[in-house]
């Protein structure tokens, strides 16, 4: 450019005339940059709508939705894994990998081993999924033909004193960089679509049980199993007014963490089976309530009527017999208290077959209890195909109909709740209470004879001071597989209800085969066995709860007037 | 002006051009340095989430439960049960102080002289003597404060009643026996607890926070309840 400015002058003038070309392409080339600054000037300053540095991926969303119990704590987690996969072709040495990943991996066998690393297949998965421990381990063998994809892996926290509720998941469609985790059992199988839903990954699935209950529940129930040497044994913890279940507990249980081991035995003594849930009782007295209940809501008693009670009643070839002997002529409350099977029989008759039939609907004993559990959510209950009178007598006194703890909890929890259906939820929040059952005066009526039979009658060793235990025992006989019944087999529940005066929480337990051999003589009775059991779980489920006990009442107060609540 | 016109112009357009290729690059040196952040966060957030499941699997009911078994020895925790209940109002009041405060320790209390060590313990033995019977009471582990009413006038100044405290049999064992004399202050206590519970060695505090109760003349207070109460 030096040379232009001597030219300036004369030459100058004539070559940018003469270079007018190179001026414009200047010019253009000018105007083209300039056009560039201020679309980047423009960019710099104005707000873009959708900017690429914004468009954020969020935070990473959870393959499956956590489940936490109702104060947040976590029950069920996802981690992230490995899955390890091998191409054959690439193996130099398969004994050497076999053995070295037999060393690591202890379930899997050599030559399971081997078998995978000499396959024809060029891609074969050797195990999924892999800890990071693990990982590391056959990382640094530092072997050839040995590779990990990524995925996430369930875990749960709490170990087996969730097991039941949480149940499992088990793999659907996998590849290498992802797996499918699919529900299989519990909570984790009712809620699968939920917590596979993208939405809803980021929010957890609050459950309504309280993890340290649960604890307490399960750690009183199984020394109370212990104690009484039975096989297995379910508590169930229930809020009244709500049915929102604060500890659902069966033993044996399992760890919901170790892969599902095969079990060779009867079913009903699987340690996957939810006694509390799954399992159909025969519940024995415990039905007496229900009976009484439905009798005096018809009016065709009052807790206070005598009833004639036989020392047997035959109905056509069939003799109904008390468990030991009664007086001739009992009231009402005192066929509860005594546990009387002719009273009852008698109740129920005086009911006649197509209401109480229509009232144990009404309870929800004749329909699955609705739990939202995988296998226990369509449960149904074991009736009698024809329902004849006999059927009426026999289930009046609990034999008969086979029902699940959880829906004996329902039904007891109705009763308790002033004759308002209650609905059992493993959600928080519960469910909405149902249609009117019972009137509230049969509802107060009732409570107050179950209290008395805590204080007088068969379940005097499940009183807690200042709970107001009310409740009701029940002995049944366990129902051999070919028909007929066990000799000296019994499942005992005890039903409680507390406190009666203001009905909070029902807690059903029930044991499997249970022999009390502290009793003067070795008892199978549940005010043997399953009373003091569930007077442990109240003494120590109440302390964890923070529950006060209530102070005795005062003398002469009107409200105790004709009863004793103490 | 205009001479320099192509020659500015020229420098202008590779001025420009220098500073589009440094924007460029650094665009892209910062959507880079983006896509390096985000998969950080992506990593803290995985982090996040690991220290969550492995904070819960600590906090596992089982895990909690064998903790509280293998360290009983310290922590000693019992199950809760509905006897841990109690109302603040049924906690009874400290004993009726004298309307009075005396002018002085009790003479029975007081070291007098050296050589006198042996009389003085005696006399301190004799004042535990006198309140023995009433240490039957406390010896099953009742209210201890009733003590303090008995005999000895108390120094409102050193008492602090304040609820409940119970001294474990094994306290009272000791001061019968003649052992050092009970802590003053609630720092000699914790100290005594400590001493006796093996985490720190006698002979290092003993000089600094035992009570200088041996220097003659110098009231010595009387015993007080140690306000630990202990399995």
């Amino acid at each position: 450019m030096t040379d232009i400015a001597p030219q300036a002058g004369a030459r100058g003038r004539a070559a940018m005339r003469g270079d007018w070309r190179i001026i414009l392409l200047m010019a253009g080339f000018c105007v083209c940059y300039a056009a560039v600054a201020v679309r980047m000037g423009l960019m710099a300053t104005i707000e873009p709508e959708e900017p690429q540095i914004s468009r954020d991926g969020g935070p990473t969303l959870p393959i499956r939705g956590e489940i936490v119990d109702r104060d947040g704590k976590l029950l069920a987690g996802n981690l992230p894994a490995w899955s390890l996969y091998a191409h054959p072709q690439d193996i130099r040495d398969p004994g050497l990998a076999a053995d070295e990943l037999a060393r690591i991996f202890p379930d899997m066998t050599r030559d399971e081993l081997l078998r995978d690393l000499t396959s024809d297949s060029r891609f074969v998965w050797i195990k999924r999924p892999v800890t990071p421990r693990e990982k590391q381990a056959v990382h640094e063998l530092g072997l050839p033909g040995l590779h990990f994809g990524n995925r996430e892996m369930r875990i749960y926290p709490a170990g087996a004193a969730m097991a039941h509720i949480v149940g499992g998941v088990r793999a659907g469609r996998e590849g290498v960089r992802f797996a499918e985790l699919v529900g299989a059992g519990g909570v984790e199988g009712y809620f699968d679509e939920r917590l596979r839903d993208p939405e809803l990954a980021g929010e957890p699935l609050r459950l309504s049980l309280d993890l340290a209950v649960q604890q307490v529940v399960r750690e009183a129930l199984t020394r109370g199993v212990d104690a009484m040497n039975a096989i297995g044994g379910a508590a169930i913890l229930m809020k009244v007014g709500t049915g929102e279940v604060l500890a659902m507990v069966s033993v044996p249980d399992f760890d919901p963490n170790a892969p599902p081991q095969p079990f060779y035995g009867d079913a009903g003594q699987n340690p996957r089976f939810n006694r509390a849930a799954q399992a159909r009782y025969e519940l024995g007295s415990t039905f007496k309530v229900l009976t009484t209940a439905i009798a005096l809501e018809t009016g065709a008693v009052e807790p206070g009527t005598l009833i004639e009670t036989p020392p047997t009643l035959r109905y056509g070839r069939h003799t109904i017999h008390d468990f030991h002997r009664m007086p001739p002529i009992m009231t009402v409350e005192e066929i509860v208290v005594e546990s009387s099977n002719v009273g009852s029989a008698k109740l129920a008759l005086m009911v006649g077959t197509p209401r109480f039939k229509a009232y144990l609907g009404k309870l929800g004993m004749l329909d699955p209890s609705g739990i939202e559990l995988v296998g226990a959510s369509d449960n149904d209950t074991l009736i009698p195909e024809r329902w004849t009178d006999l059927s009426t007598i026999t289930i009046s006194f609990g034999h008969g109909l086979a029902a699940s703890p959880m829906h004996l909890a329902a039904a007891f929890a109705t009763v308790a709740n002033g004759g308002v259906r209650v609905y059992p939820s493993l959600v928080a929040g519960g469910r909405e209470s149902g249609p009117r059952v019972f009137s509230e005066q049969t509802s107060r009526e009732m409570l107050r004879i179950m209290r008395q039979v805590v204080i007088n009658g068969t379940a005097s060793r499940a009183d807690v001071p200042g709970y107001r235990v009310g409740g009701k025992t029940g002995t049944a006989d366990k129902v051999r597989p070919n028909g007929g019944y066990y000799d000296k087999k019994v499942i005992s529940t005890f039903a409680a209800v507390f406190p009666t005066t203001r009905p909070e929480f029902v807690l059903v337990v029930s044991l499997d085969e249970p022999t009390n051999m502290s009793a003067p003589v070795p008892a199978r009775t549940a005010g043997w066995t399953a009373a003091p059991v569930t007077a442990e779980i109240i003494r120590r489920a109440v302390a964890v709860m923070g529950i006060r006990p209530l102070p005795a009442p005062v003398p002469g107060d009107i409200a105790s007037l004709g009863a004793s609540w103490e | 002006m205009t001479r320099h016109g192509p020659a500015l112009l020229a420098l202008s357009v590779l001025a420009i051009a220098g500073w589009t290729y440094n924007v460029n690059y650094d665009t892209r040196a910062a959507l880079d340095r983006i896509s390096e952040l985000r998969a950080n966060i992506a990593d803290e957030r995985e982090t996040l989430q690991v220290l969550r499941v492995e904070w819960a699997w600590l906090n596992a009911p089982d895990r909690l439960a064998r903790l509280v078994v293998e360290h009983n020895d310290r922590l000693a925790l019992t199950a809760l049960t509905p006897d841990a209940f109690g109302y603040v109002a049924a906690v009874p009041y400290p004993p009726d102080l004298p309307a009075e405060p005396p002018s002085g320790p009790p003479p029975e209390l007081l070291v007098a002289t050296a050589p006198d060590a042996a009389q003085a313990e005696g006399a301190l033995l004799a004042g535990v003597d006198e309140a023995a019977p009433d240490r039957a009471a406390v010896e099953t582990g009742e209210l201890l404060l009733a003590e303090a009413s008995t005999g000895n006038a108390v120094d409102p100044g050193t008492v602090e009643a304040t609820g409940t405290v119970v001294a474990s049999a094994a306290d009272k064992a000791g001061a019968i026996a003649g052992a050092p004399p009970e802590p003053t202050t609630m720092r000699e206590a914790v100290t005594l607890a400590l001493i006796e519970a093996g985490v720190v060695q006698p002979d290092a505090v003993r000089a600094t926070v035992m009570p200088a109760s041996v220097t003659p003349g110098t009231p010595v207070p009387p015993a007080r309840p140690a306000v630990w109460a202990r399995q």
